[in-house]
């Protein structure tokens, strides 16, 4: 009876090392994954506030291209309509001494530089392009990242042997971070101005 | 009298049109590239030179502080004016760029009144198109 408490006490004694054994080869697992899915979760909010940035200032340059696209078409059917009537004019044979004619022109000549003016303004605000493109690249170099270091975690748990990396054929742009759309920069450029007035030269 | 020629070197195409259609309109003639590899390659076949380099400073191959540093380090382009175009606003970016050897630092967006200005002030257009 003894011998086979002895015998059943050794084995218990062998699975609890072989146990204690199995828990510390998950505690160093678990030591080598938690500072990558700390790293990854820490870039998940980065990401989704950027891409909602991107969202966010498409959507404000779309409107304001929209707004100056009215505007320059109720211009334009201001234009049409004064070119019409200038046309009458000149068939009736009234172009002398009619004051309205020159009202006519001044029209037409404001609404032609207003126009040249906003298409301006729309070439302008089509930087958002270059913005939010460096935003998106921003945002797709964390989330390859995280790809990454969660592939890592697969071969470090035994999931995987072996795992392929991100696609090396896709054509990365340079990029700020930090480039913001959304901001008035003639203040900044002011203090741009005179930090680099105040800088020395090489 | 011939025109002044502006390199514009940025790998965003959107920029690079919208800065050679800004100078264009101005009275420039403009020379795109996209990035720092690409200019140096091609200010080395243009007849004659370059009267001003606009550049951005995040670009692959090379970048825009060591563009300005190989044509600071260039006899023939020593004394060219360089104009950073950058979406980084920060200090450390602006005195990098200044110590590189830019004369000065434009913020992105920009608008291009203010994009001629500081081309107006070290080149004249000759005849506003």
């Amino acid at each position: 009876m003894s011998i086979k408490n002895t015998e059943i006490t050794g084995q218990i004694r062998k699975e609890l090392e072989e146990l204690t054994a199995s828990i510390g080869k998950m505690m160093d697992v678990f030591r080598q994954i938690r500072q990558p899915i700390q790293e990854s979760s820490d870039k998940v909010p980065t990401t989704t506030k950027q891409l909602e940035r991107v969202t966010q200032q498409t959507e404000q340059a779309t409107q304001k291209m929209l707004d100056i696209v009215e505007s320059i078409t109720n211009r334009e059917s201001d234009i049409i309509k004064a070119v019409g009537q200038l046309k009458k004019t000149i068939q009736e044979g009234g172009v002398a001494n009619n004051s309205g004619i020159e009202k006519l022109f001044s029209d037409i000549q404001a609404n032609a530089d207003a126009n040249l003016n906003d298409t301006m303004v729309i070439m302008e605000a089509l930087q958002f392009q270059d913005i939010t493109s460096q935003q998106i690249e921003h945002a797709v170099s964390q989330l390859e990242d995280i790809d990454t270091k969660l592939k890592a975690l697969l071969v470090t748990t035994g999931a995987k042997k072996d795992v392929s990396l991100a696609d090396p054929v896709r054509k990365s742009r340079a990029f700020d971070p930090n480039a913001n759309y959304a901001v008035d920069h003639t203040t900044h450029q002011q203090d741009v101005d005179e930090l680099i007035s105040n800088i020395r030269k090489p | 009298m011939a025109e002044n020629i502006i390199m514009a070197v940025d790998d965003s195409p959107t920029v690079t049109k919208f800065v050679s259609f800004t100078l264009r309109a101005g009275g420039f003639k403009v020379y795109t590239a996209c990035d720092g590899m690409d200019a140096l390659e091609k200010l080395s076949n243009i007849e004659g030179s370059v009267d001003l380099v606009i550049t951005d400073l995040n670009m692959p191959n090379i970048d825009g502080y060591e563009l300005i540093r190989t044509l600071k380090a260039n006899e023939k382009y020593r004394d060219t004016p360089v104009i950073i175009l950058s979406s980084e606003e920060n200090e450390e970016d602006i005195e990098r760029g200044k110590q590189a050897g830019a004369s000065s630092y434009l913020i992105k967006p920009f608008k291009p009144d203010v994009l001629l200005t500081e081309v107006g002030k070290y080149l004249k257009a000759k005849q506003p198109v």
